[in-house]
């Protein structure tokens, strides 16, 4: 396994330890790949490290949550999704709003879609579908970390 | 479930329960004074009737009260408020995010570690210029080196950087190089557009407006920036004009208002009509108000009249309360 493969494998798994067998396979990294990585991480850590830690027990425990940078307000209509980042806004249907709200409440990954198919009585799945379909979205915009 | 849109095409600004962004020019006062400043700020221009702590703390605790997502504070030069870590503070443990708007020359390493600490969102740097020749004309009594040492101190603190670039007659062919440049120090943003005729630019005109033949170039290059650099830093340009800005306002107004240092609100920076005074009103009051307000024809012939005589935004600085009680 390279270097580079091991940083990326540890920056991946987001446990950042690697095996004492895992390093000893390591080749040596030529110099311009050690930088080339490096300025890659350092750009990564400097820019997320603020809430790096709990992006990484998100993970961990594989729950969603909100991105860093956004914030969620209900609305009369719904709610919105303000990415500070970018300054762009997302207008949520009532649906969609209650979806971000499992989210915001720590839900689990795994039974996110099934618990909100149970708490509005979805008997034909189109909601299960909808929201499944929503939430890959979020996380495609980065809006939710996983 | 959810469409994305830019703030001001968020439904109609008028569904929403309060705005989700507050530009707040928390002083006038500034140490530098600025040949293109749209706020005409300087060494000894804080208003008389600058909002007490105990007048913005009240304010601050409306903001999160109403849950607006997004504040910036400028000025003037934000940091030279004597109680502003206090105001940061405040704001960032309310809950909101927090953006400064600064000229950098205060950006020390303990300043940026607060920053840090506090979970500012991001620090906004204006480097106008990639040399000291055209960003020291620009910001007068600033330096070039100044704003890139603070810049380092953002860096090397993990606070996220954002660099506003502003064009003249003399740095417009340095955009390029400034893109450049604000990757190379670790922005994630890059903002820019036409110099205004508005604030002290009504009067640098002469020596800082650039050449109108020189903008197809400046915005062909930021268009090829923004390709060369996806992924890596968001350049954002805004090529309209004042007009085309204000009349793209007028029906679709953003979801922001300006909080002036004195506590009235204004509508938006290019014109001069508030709609409010949060040292009496609340920010419900205020955003029916701001609707209201921009519903006014008197806005609306503002703006008809601006397209005749663009000399009339020397009046900027005359408000005129509109839409309000």
């Amino acid at each position: 396994m390279s270097y580079e493969a091991l940083l990326r494998k540890s920056w991946k798994s987001g446990d950042f330890i690697v095996s004492e067998t895992e390093a000893a396979q390591a080749d040596p990294a030529d110099e311009a790949t050690r930088r080339e990585v490096c300025r890659e991480i350092e750009e990564i850590a400097a820019r997320e490290a603020w809430d790096a830690n709990s992006c990484l027990v998100a993970h961990r425990e594989g729950i969603m949550k909100l991105a860093p940078f956004v914030k969620f307000r209900e609305e009369k209509f719904g709610a919105v999704l303000f990415e500070t980042r970018s300054e762009k806004v997302y207008t949520l249907s009532p649906t969609g709003a209650a979806v971000v709200r499992e989210v915001i409440a720590g839900a689990q990954a795994a039974n996110l879609v099934a618990k909100l198919g149970e708490k509005f009585e979805d008997q034909t799945g189109k909601m299960a579908t909808e929201a499944e379909s929503f939430l890959a979205q979020l996380k495609d915009k980065g809006l939710i970390v996983e | 479930m959810a469409t994305e849109t830019a703030p001001r095409e968020t439904r109609r600004t008028s569904d929403l329960a309060a705005p989700l962004y507050v530009a707040w020019q928390i002083t006038n006062e500034c140490n530098l004074a600025c040949l293109h400043c749209i706020e005409e700020s300087g060494p000894g221009k804080a208003f008389k009737d600058e909002l007490t702590t105990q007048q913005a703390y009240g304010v601050i605790d409306q903001l999160i009260k109403s849950e607006v997502p997004y504040v910036s504070f400028s000025g003037g030069e934000p940091m030279v408020r004597p109680d502003f870590f206090g105001m940061v503070e405040r704001i960032t443990k309310g809950g909101a995010g927090l953006k400064i708007e600064t000229n950098g020359h205060y950006l020390t390493p303990e300043n940026c570690k607060r920053f840090k600490d506090l979970g500012v969102k991001a620090v906004q740097v204006s480097l106008d210029g990639v040399t000291a020749a055209s960003f020291d004309k620009m910001r007068v009594n600033g330096r070039l080196e100044s704003a890139l040492g603070g810049i380092k101190n953002l860096r090397e603190a993990g606070v996220p950087i954002e660099i506003n670039f502003v064009p003249a007659k003399f740095n417009i062919k340095e955009i390029g190089a400034a893109v450049d440049l604000a990757y190379d120090i670790g922005a994630y943003s890059f903002y820019t557009g036409k110099l205004m005729f508005t604030g002290n630019a009504v009067r640098t005109w002469g020596i800082t407006a650039p050449d109108e033949a020189d903008y197809p170039r400046f915005f062909e290059t930021l268009r090829l920036k923004c390709d060369e650099y996806k992924g890596k830093i968001r350049v954002y340009y805004h090529a309209m004009g004042l007009l085309d800005e204000l009349r793209y306002r007028l029906e679709n107004p953003a979801a922001l208002f300006i909080i002036l240092p004195n506590g009235k609100v204004k509508l938006i920076n290019a014109l001069p009509f508030t709609c409010g005074d949060l040292r009496t009103d609340t920010i419900g009051q205020v955003w029916t108000q701001f609707q209201a307000a921009w519903k006014s024809p008197r806005v609306a012939t503002f703006i008809d009249r601006l397209a005749e005589d663009p000399s009339i935004v020397s009046r900027l600085h005359q408000w005129e309360e509109v839409g309000g009680q």
